[in-house]
């Protein structure tokens, strides 16, 4: 049971970080160029 | 012949069927309606979760047998898990990632303050346990309901009015159980910090946040794509702001009607027989202490961050990773400005707060992937 308990907190634990670390540089990405796109809008109007 | 007509009227009246485990339970349930109407506890969950013990406690009524009233709210609201997921679309109305779309390193405050989870996860096996018992107390931790009820609705249902109470009664506590801790992991100089204003976000950037969001949580962790989901459409509605009357249903009619077939279904499952054991006693017990591990988490991982970090940030921020939002995020505002009148952080404490609630759907989304 022990084996098992440990191999899911190792693996959840991790997945968590891993998700919102991927999450968080995502966001990043997504912020980028969301600006750039409305940079363009603004030069255009 | 007149004594066997009393008794036959007597038996079909509750009288006869009733133990003292019952009244003990009428006595829990006007506890928590106590604490939910007179310490304003969580009382829109208090309240008919303690009305919802003392109503199936009353002995052969029938509320909770097949087919009964109560028993249907509980088979098609959460056997189906359809309750906690329309709660997480109520809340995605209700939540403004803008504070974390601003600042996205606080996401991983989020995943640091799960730590208790995974503490109370084996402090549950030490106890006895299951896997999937110990899964479902563990999330406690994450400080977040919905989610709470969702994964033990899945793997261990008989416990799900004990860790539910747990899981409600400890965020109502957040005031009273963070504070210490934060102080006692925190220097002065530290919770001193003053953060730079966070940029504005723009509408572009919050209408297409759900989008990214829902694909990176899906793909990664495809269990917690119902509850990620919908918590997502909601966001949506609030964000996209061309449908303000399923914004308004949203974070209203819906999330209110839900809340009281919720609140009645998790009472449901209180009744003497399963409650009275010593196992709700080591519930509660572990549910603390996977409170108090989860703020310890995000603060340890604030503090480590500001050894790489240019621009420092206040470590009492950490502690709002746990879910329970926005009180987390209060007491964060709260003990900060004990430290300095001057020094707001609730804006700063936001983002690892709503971060925080995915982490604790991921989490719980990989418990249901290795253990259903």
């Amino acid at each position: 049971m022990w084996t098992e308990a440990t191999r899911v907190a190792i693996i959840g634990f991790s997945v968590v970080f891993i998700t919102l670390w991927i999450l968080a540089g995502s966001v990043k990405v997504m912020s980028y160029f969301c600006k750039r796109i409305e940079k363009k809008g603004g030069k255009k109007e | 012949m007149s004594l066997e007509f009393c008794h036959e009227l007597l038996s079909k009246t509750g009288l006869l069927h009733l133990t003292i485990g019952h009244i003990i339970m009428w006595l829990i349930g006007c506890f928590f309606i106590f604490l939910a109407i007179k310490k304003d506890f969580e009382p829109l969950l208090l309240v008919p979760i303690g009305f919802s013990i003392f109503l199936v406690n009353m002995p052969i009524a029938p509320l909770t047998g097949p087919g009964d009233l109560i028993n249907l709210f509980f088979k098609y609201g959460l056997e189906t898990e359809i309750i906690p997921c329309l709660i997480f679309l109520g809340i995605g109305a209700l939540t403004d990632f803008g504070p974390m779309i601003a600042n996205p390193k606080t996401l991983l405050l989020g995943a640091s303050a799960q730590l208790g989870v995974y503490v109370a996860f084996f402090g549950s096996i030490f106890f006895g346990f299951t896997v999937k018992e110990a899964a479902s107390i563990g999330i406690i931790g994450g400080a977040d309901g919905p989610t709470t009820i969702y994964l033990a609705t899945s793997l261990a249902p008989h416990i799900i009015g004990m860790v539910a109470v747990a899981a409600y009664s400890y965020m109502s506590m957040v005031p009273l159980i963070q504070p210490p801790i934060m102080r006692l992991l925190t220097t002065e100089k530290e919770r001193k910090i003053r953060m730079k204003q966070l940029r504005p976000v723009s509408r572009l950037e919050r209408i297409v946040y759900p989008i990214v969001a829902t694909v990176v949580i899906s793909l990664l962790t495809p269990p917690a794509a119902p509850l990620m989901g919908l918590f997502m459409i909601g966001n949506l509605f609030r964000e996209c702001r061309v449908v303000e009357r399923l914004l308004k249903t949203s974070q209203n009619e819906l999330l209110n009607l839900v809340t009281i077939i919720l609140g009645i279904a998790v009472g449901s499952t209180m009744k003497a027989e399963i409650f009275l054991h010593p196992q709700p006693i080591f519930i509660f017990i572990l549910g603390l202490v996977a409170f108090a591990f989860s703020t310890a988490g995000g603060l340890i991982l604030a503090k480590i961050m500001n050894l790489f970090l240019k621009e420092k940030i206040n470590p009492l921020i950490g502690s709002a990773g746990v879910s329970a939002v926005p009180m987390a995020a209060r007491v964060s505002e709260k003990v900060g400005l004990e430290a300095d009148p001057k020094n707001h952080l609730l804006m700063h404490a936001m983002g690892p707060n709503v971060a925080g609630v995915i982490g604790t759907a991921v989490a719980a989304g990989m418990f249901l992937s290795m253990l259903k």
